[in-house]
């Protein structure tokens, strides 16, 4: 029974996707492509678990693997979706899952203008890098800068159910573009261990607002963009206060995310410098009643990283980076409420198709290791340091 | 005097090297298919067509690109010459549009020859090639 729905599907498939069946251009399903990638990272990191059981030795738990379908549904209507496997944490397992699946139509096109719809679950295009972050072929460095695209809760801020109107203007390879997208976003359960204390459960995605400009080109000279993104969410929690434990089954919070990017671009050289000023507010209408105690809290971080990547030649890149991120406080910070990471490293891409790469991380603070993955105590060494090794391939 | 003749045949090796450069580059060919109204374009329009942003012709027709593979030496030419950029970066482009499912890549050719043939069948196509064989529907244009 299986094997014939598998059939079934599989000729459907391929009956949609044939493009010797339809020629035409006015026909249904053109232009179809196929994408996939697959890397396997080595990590061995000094004293904490580092994305993978690292912690002390050398651990292949960190993989991923996409793969993707685009075709032009009819004329200018397209569908794009991308299926994506990956492990980053030992608590979380292999997670599978759809990324992103989306119609987009352009509403009004001429040479130079764009304004169109997307509709279904869609990435949320924070900052220069977040839509391709997981592609090592599209990004620099084997780890994305923690400050700003932290691993830690990347499918809860990945991508959410909704509609976007996107718009753009070309002046000559210069591109101006603006995009604001209306969503409910899609939560994963296993990253709330990330707030273990609080025993979360039943958590859901409210509403979503995500607004970005930007302007430039991505190759020769500046490239420059502002993001708002404010994701809202529900949440069932209980803990511990005193002698009782709070239960809240009306809880809430939200992120508040301001980016500002700036990368400049020449034939061999790049800079890229991102600022994320990040708001995090909770509310638990129980702890209201609780003497000392509010029911809602708000927090502040301020990130930012600067990176130059130098390309020797077609095949060899150096990059070197530094990453910071700070909570705001009105006493010295604590150890996992600041993160201070110098890296650099090197790739080699001996063909199009294959990438290898090696960096090397010398990290102070712990606000982006990840909690379920990592017991600490104020007594454990703030400084460490991680190596990695990562071949990646994709066709 | 040693010296100097030394110096002489660097400076003589030197100025060859660019001239066979620069001769390479000049018998490189930015091809359309026939249907495509404009005889030439600004550099800026042929990168921003490269890096698929462009995708309309001046009448509205799409444009179809086309680029030999990554390993070619007209590919290699053709970017580094005149678009600028090194085919890495180029590529990191398209895929950056493919990954995020805003976009599309070029289609990719084995040859000059399945490039002429390609350009020359489908409306509205671009192409480059260094042969100088070319059908006759096939169309050169000028790049400012």
């Amino acid at each position: 029974m299986k094997k014939q729905k598998l059939f079934r599907l599989s000729s459907i498939l391929l009956l949609l996707f044939s493009d010797s069946l339809f020629a035409d251009q006015n026909e249904w399903f053109q232009r179809n492509s196929w994408n996939a990638f697959v890397s396997q990272t080595a990590i061995y990191s000094s004293d904490y678990n580092f994305l993978s059981q690292s912690d002390d030795r050398l651990s292949f738990d960190l993989w991923e693997a996409g793969l993707l379908v685009s075709t032009a549904v009819k004329n200018k209507l397209t569908f794009s979706a991308q299926v994506l496997g990956r492990k980053v944490s030992e608590s979380s397992g292999n997670d599978l899952r759809i990324d992103y699946a989306f119609f987009s139509y352009p509403l009004y096109q001429t040479v130079n203008d764009t304004f169109g719809l997307r509709l279904g679950r869609i990435r949320s295009s924070y900052g220069l890098y977040n839509e391709t972050r997981d592609i090592p072929h599209t990004r620099t460095g084997i780890v994305m800068p923690q400050s700003m695209y932290f691993d830690m809760t990347r499918n809860t801020f990945y991508s959410a159910d909704g509609i976007e109107l996107f718009g753009y203007r070309d002046f000559d390879d210069r591109r101006l573009s603006a995009q604001i997208f209306f969503s409910k976003p899609v939560a994963d359960e296993d990253e709330t261990g990330e707030v273990a204390s609080l025993n979360p459960t039943n958590l859901k995605g409210d509403k979503s607002l995500l607004a970005k400009i930007s302007y430039g080109s991505e190759y020769d000279g500046f490239r420059t963009s502002f993001t708002y993104y404010r994701p809202e969410y529900k949440v069932d929690v209980s803990f511990p206060v005193g002698m009782m434990t709070v239960v809240d089954n009306d809880a809430s919070f939200y992120s508040e995310s301001m980016i500002t990017s700036l990368e400049y671009n020449q034939f061999d050289w790049s800079v890229t410098t991102e600022y994320l000023r990040h708001k995090f507010s909770t509310n638990m209408p129980a702890l209201g009643g609780v003497p000392g105690l509010q029911a809602k809290n708000i927090g502040y971080e301020e990130s930012f990283y600067i990176q130059g990547l130098y390309r020797f030649s077609e095949q060899w890149e150096s990059y070197v980076r530094y990453d910071s991120t700070e909570r705001h406080v009105n006493r010295a910070l604590l150890d996992n409420e600041k993160w201070h990471d110098i890296n650099f490293g090197g790739s080699y891409r001996p063909s199009e198709n294959w990438l290898v790469r090696a960096e090397v991380h010398y990290i102070e603070g712990l606000a982006r290791i990840l909690s379920r993955d990592n017991v600490t105590s104020s007594a454990q060494d703030p400084y460490w340091t991680a190596a990695m090794f990562q071949i990646a391939y994709k066709w | 005097m040693t010296k100097l003749k030394r110096a002489f045949l660097i400076t003589v090796f030197v100025l060859s090297s660019l001239l066979s450069m620069t001769a390479l580059s000049a018998s490189l060919k930015v091809i359309v298919n026939a249907s495509v109204e404009e005889n030439h374009l600004k550099l800026k329009d042929l990168r921003s067509i490269y890096t698929m942003k462009k995708n309309l012709w001046s009448n509205g027709d799409r444009i179809a690109v086309f680029v030999l593979s990554d390993d070619n030496a007209t590919h290699k030419e053709f970017c580094r010459k005149l678009l600028k950029v090194f085919p890495r970066q180029l590529e990191s482009v398209w895929y950056r549009l493919v990954y995020s499912g805003t976009g599309e890549k070029p289609v990719s050719v084995n040859s000059e020859k399945e490039m002429i043939e390609l350009v020359t069948n489908t409306p509205g196509a671009i192409g480059y090639i260094q042969s100088e064989s070319l059908h006759e529907e096939t169309k050169v244009i000028s790049i400012k």
